[in-house]
């Protein structure tokens, strides 16, 4: 019973980006922000979210099958939040019985098979509760993913099903004497005891005419045979156990794919209430280094500040580099931000903090920023950054998207100028698109000029005040350092 | 003939051995060396062998091509097979020999250890007496093991074209012994039995409430677990834990399951009769010198699987040609092998040549730039020569040694410089008193505690002594002006050098490099270069 309500059966799953990736995305792009805002203490939702965004997509008709999955959950909220409350109830019945409470775990192996019987007989009636669901609700979704999971659930869970069930699981709980099959092992000794299913009108009349064998006290007889009992149950035990992890997972699956749209939900109606226009992104193929986009903003900026915030539009064509420069506090790390952020959720079929959003498809997301405690020049820093350049490009593969931000800010103008040009100019001939902020003017000066590379500034207005958009236009000789001067000093 | 697989005759293995441990094991580590290689099988009766050098040319030979022969994947293989299952045989069957024997007598005396008759609940079930049937299978199994092994390693010889002396003369043992009659006779029979035990099947019914055991035949009926699976399959999905207990199979009361055979020894009473005819036959088929091949061959075998992860780190070994006399001594990329395998990772190589009349490397240089290190592995480099062992280092050749003496600063002992001093003398003097003229000699950090004057007084002294002994060595020192003794003398410096990572790491060279920028080292080191980044990333 697979639920696939994230991608159709048989689909092939995208890579997760590697794990010190995650990390930088998760402080860099604020993501954390964003995923505790949608989650709300949710854990459901957060760890959904969590995994969905750091494994981006790389087809299409993945993505389009997400979008139709979410509009269907929100033409019918209502039903859609009593399947997922229903989930969730059977996670905390499952979680907080006290009879399966670490039986998964239990040192005794006849502790895990009592618990394991406990545990697959509490499923039962959750069981009936979602097919009953799904025959009330089917009639009114139409997207591929909720009309399979209906389908499946009506089919699979019949009641003469759940019947059978409740009767083997009965029976089991009420074995009190084993019958197994042995083999004389290497040296003659018992083995491979099978536990056998007996007629107990057959049985006893075969051991009325069995040889029989009574231990001494002195022979420790409960040792052995709880020895032999253990031996017995092992393989039943497992499939007990099998069974109920298989159980769990499927609830576990179903909640959090349901999770992932919840969270969708959640965090439209969130934007939304803060002024905030929100989109469903258009995807092109990869091959198009075009990209275009209204009122872009940065959302994990509209959930710190609880408040509407700036955003950006730009629209650009046959563009690998895109070199943003200019004032200082003028936008540009927000800016990085909300691309960054709009890629990945784009990337994962979820709704963006956009008017409109069209990216090419990406491979892997990186991001080198300056880190705050770079701004003592000092050798160890650099070497900081050199290393994380160097894990970054040891995984970047042509197609990926880098994020740049004030990268190799702690040396020298002059060293820290050639060595982010080399670096940037071997990615974009690796096939790599790079979005990178930087003040290095021998940097940006490099890139004068060049078809592939679109130049971005922060906005001045004549009179020095700071707009926080983000428009095309060529690096200016300064940075505006002495803006913030003037604005700090008065 | 065979007889050892360390020695080539019985005479030599018949030599001496020291019992204790060199005193040089300490300071050049070969005591950690020793004990990560052997491993579990410290205290199997190896250790001498560790301990006593060899300075006769026929064995070191006859243990390096054994050695490299072993190198070989599938010889080894051949020879793990035997290591595996014959390595604890003698002890497993003299305790099996040990127990069968007294177990007859006590049988036949109907004495202690058998069940009276009477005291069971079915009592006309019960047998007069119970034989230890379990330990006779042992016997079966241990023999059956010990055909088998030795019909696949004598199969796998004959394919292989052995090359050392002490392989090949065991492996013509061992195809003579598998086709001497009493060994096919043996061999046939445990098969027919194993066959007959095979076919023997039954059920068992018990109650954890009672102590009850009941034996019946044998039925094929609908297995419990698989009517749980099939069940509940429709939710299957990946992968789930392993719920199964690594659970022993074997019986907790060795007298149930004895009384258990004895029941089936009544249904079949053939089979059982003829299991105890062939262990009275056969109870002593454990053969000495393959017995002894077993133990004594885990010496290599340890060494390779000590080898195996740290050239996988990039790190090499190689097999030394060794010289008696005169003769150049040089050595490339060595490396502290103990060092090495705390942790493979970064460690740094050094060579080291000494050409007539030069004999003695002389180690100056900061502290902490790997001198100490470099000494041992000169010291470390000659004693596992002496064993017939590998070497740490991609080539060398060496004089042959009979044994390393070392005189290493010590933290302990006297804590007024006097007394130092004179503690430092009476070691040395003990050393060189030791030392002959094939004796290595390993000094390091001698006279610290002295004032600079007296010691290098007595530093060229003690090179007075050595350099007359004539064999190579080492010292490491703090005199700058020890390095220009004279012709005997080479002088090596630990220097930075800026190929390295950052982690404070030196080489031992005879010359100084050239120095580079920071930032071009900075770079290089990150491989942050355009061309590198373009590969990686295509790659």
């Amino acid at each position: 019973m697979n639920v696939s309500l994230l991608f159709p059966e048989g689909a092939a799953r995208p890579e997760s980006l590697p794990a010190f990736s995650r990390d930088m995305l998760r402080e860099d792009l604020k993501l954390n922000l964003v995923l505790d805002a949608v989650a709300a203490g949710d854990r459901d939702i957060r760890d959904a979210w969590d995994q969905a965004v750091f494994a981006p997509l790389q087809d299409k008709a993945l993505i389009e099958y997400r979008h139709e999955v979410l509009k269907d959950a929100e033409t019918n909220t209502d039903a859609f939040w009593t399947l997922y409350e229903l989930c969730q109830e059977a996670d905390r019945r499952h979680k907080g019985s006290l009879t399966t409470v670490n039986w998964m775990s239990n040192y005794d192996l006849m502790a895990t098979f009592h618990g394991a019987v406990a545990d697959l007989t509490a499923y039962i009636q959750t069981l009936r509760a979602l097919r009953k669901l799904a025959e009330q609700y089917g009639g009114s979704f139409r997207s591929r993913g909720f009309l399979s999971l209906f389908r499946m659930l009506r089919e699979e869970l019949s009641e003469a099903y759940l019947e059978d069930v409740k009767r083997q699981l009965a029976e089991l709980s009420s074995l009190d004497a084993f019958v197994v099959s042995v083999r004389l092992g290497s040296y003659l000794q018992g083995v491979d005891y099978v536990l056998q299913r007996r007629e107990k009108k057959l049985l006893d009349l075969a051991l009325a005419g069995a040889g029989t064998y009574r231990l001494g006290e002195r022979d420790d007889p409960a040792r052995d045979i709880g020895a032999r009992q253990a031996r017995a149950v092992n393989e039943l035990v497992n499939a007990l156990g099998r069974s109920a992890v298989y159980l769990a997972g499927f609830f576990d699956t179903l909640r959090s794919e349901l999770a992932f749209y919840g969270g969708c939900l959640i965090f439209s109606e969130g934007m939304k209430s803060r002024g905030m226009p929100v989109c469903m992104p258009t995807i092109t193929d990869a091959g198009t280094d075009s990209r275009a986009w209204e009122q872009l903003y940065d959302v994990s900026l509209v959930v710190l500040k609880r408040a509407a915030v700036t955003g950006n539009d730009l629209r650009s064509s046959h563009k690998r580099l895109y070199l943003i420069t200019g004032a200082n506090q003028g936008g540009k790390t927000t800016f990085l931000r909300s691309l960054g952020l709009a890629q990945l959720m784009a990337q994962c079929g979820m709704p963006v903090g956009a008017a409109s959003f069209a990216a090419p498809l990406r491979g892997a997301v990186y991001a080198h920023f300056k880190r705050e405690e770079d701004r003592w020049m000092n050798s160890g820093k650099l070497d900081e950054e050199l290393v994380r350049m160097r894990k970054i490009t040891d995984f970047i593969r042509p197609g990926d998207l880098l994020l740049l931000n004030e990268s190799f800010s702690s040396t020298s103008e002059r060293e820290g100028s050639e060595m982010l040009r080399q670096v940037t100019q071997a990615l974009l001939d690796s096939g790599v698109e790079i979005f990178s902020v930087s003040h290095l003017h021998t940097y940006a000066a490099a890139f004068r000029g060049r078809e592939e590379v679109q130049f971005l500034r922060a906005q001045r207005l004549e009179s020095g005040k700071r707009t926080f958009r983000i428009q095309t236009g060529e690096p200016l000789e300064t940075a505006y350092g002495e803006d913030l001067y003037r604005e700090v000093f008065g | 003939m065979f007889y050892s697989v360390l020695f080539p005759t019985e005479e030599s293995a018949a030599l001496p051995r020291r019992k204790k441990m060199p005193d040089a094991f300490s300071d050049l580590q070969l005591d950690f060396i020793m004990k990560r290689c052997l491993g579990e099988y410290m205290e199997s009766g190896l250790e001498d062998i560790y301990y006593t050098p060899v300075t006769d040319p026929a064995v070191l030979r006859y243990r390096q091509e054994i050695l490299r022969e072993l190198e070989d994947p599938a010889v080894r293989e051949s020879v793990l097979a035997i290591v595996e299952r014959f390595g604890s045989l003698r002890e497993v069957m003299d305790g099996l020999r040990d127990r069968l024997e007294t177990g007859r007598q006590a049988v036949r005396s109907g004495g202690p250890g058998v069940p009276r008759a009477g005291s069971s609940a079915l009592s006309f079930l019960v047998p007069k007496k119970t034989e230890d049937w379990l330990d006779m299978g042992r016997v079966l199994e241990r023999l059956s093991q010990f055909t088998d092994t030795l019909s696949e390693f004598a199969g796998s010889v004959r394919s292989m074209t052995l090359r050392s002396e002490g392989l090949r003369r065991f492996g013509d043992y061992v195809a003579d012994y598998c086709e001497s009659d009493r060994f096919r006779e043996m061999d046939a029979e445990a098969k027919r039995l194993r066959a007959c035990f095979d076919d023997i099947r039954y059920c068992l019914w018990f109650r954890t409430d009672t102590s009850a055991v009941k034996v019946l035949p044998f039925e094929e009926r609908e297995d419990y677990a698989s009517r749980i699976t099939a069940l509940f399959d429709r939710f299957r999905q990946g992968t789930a834990q392993d719920f199964r207990r690594n659970l022993d199979e074997a019986p907790v009361s060795e007298k149930l399951e004895n009384e258990i055979l004895q029941l089936l020894s009544r249904r079949y009473p053939r089979e059982f009769s003829d299991l105890r005819v062939f262990c009275d036959k056969y109870l002593r088929f454990d053969d000495d010198a393959i017995v002894r091949f077993a133990r004594e061959v885990r010496f290599y075998l340890c060494w390779l699987e000590m080898m195996r992860p740290l050239r996988e780190a990039g790190l090499s070994f190689c097999y030394p040609v060794l010289r008696d006399g005169e003769g150049e001594t040089r050595a490339e990329d060595c490396f502290d092998l103990a060092l090495a395998l705390r942790k493979p990772g970064g460690i740094v190589t050094n060579g080291f040549f000494l050409t007539p009349p030069e004999q003695i490397l002389v180690v100056t240089g900061p502290n902490q730039g790997g001198k100490s290190t470099f000494a041992r592995a000169f010291g470390q480099v000659h004693y596992l020569a002496s064993l017939g062992l590998t070497v740490p280092g991609r080539a060398a050749e060496l004089r042959l040694c009979d044994g390393v003496l070392t005189h290493f600063e010590r933290k302990e002992g006297a804590k007024d410089l006097d007394g130092k001093l004179r503690e430092d003398l009476v070691r040395l003097k003990k050393l060189l008193d030791a030392a002959t003229s094939r004796t290595v000699v390993v000094v390091n950090e001698i006279f610290a505690s002295t004032t600079a004057w007296d010691a290098l007084v007595l530093s060229r002294k003690m090179l007075d002594v050595l350099t007359a002994k004539g064999a190579p060595g080492v010292v490491v020192t703090f005199l700058d002006e020890l390095a220009d003794y004279g012709p005997q003398t080479v002088s090596m410096a630990a220097e930075v050098s800026p190929d390295e990572k950052k982690t404070r790491s030196f080489r031992i060279l005879r010359r100084k490099p050239g120095g580079r920028s920071y930032a071009e080292i900075l770079a290089e080191r990150h491989g942050l270069g355009y061309e590198e980044i373009k590969r990686r990333v295509r790659a």
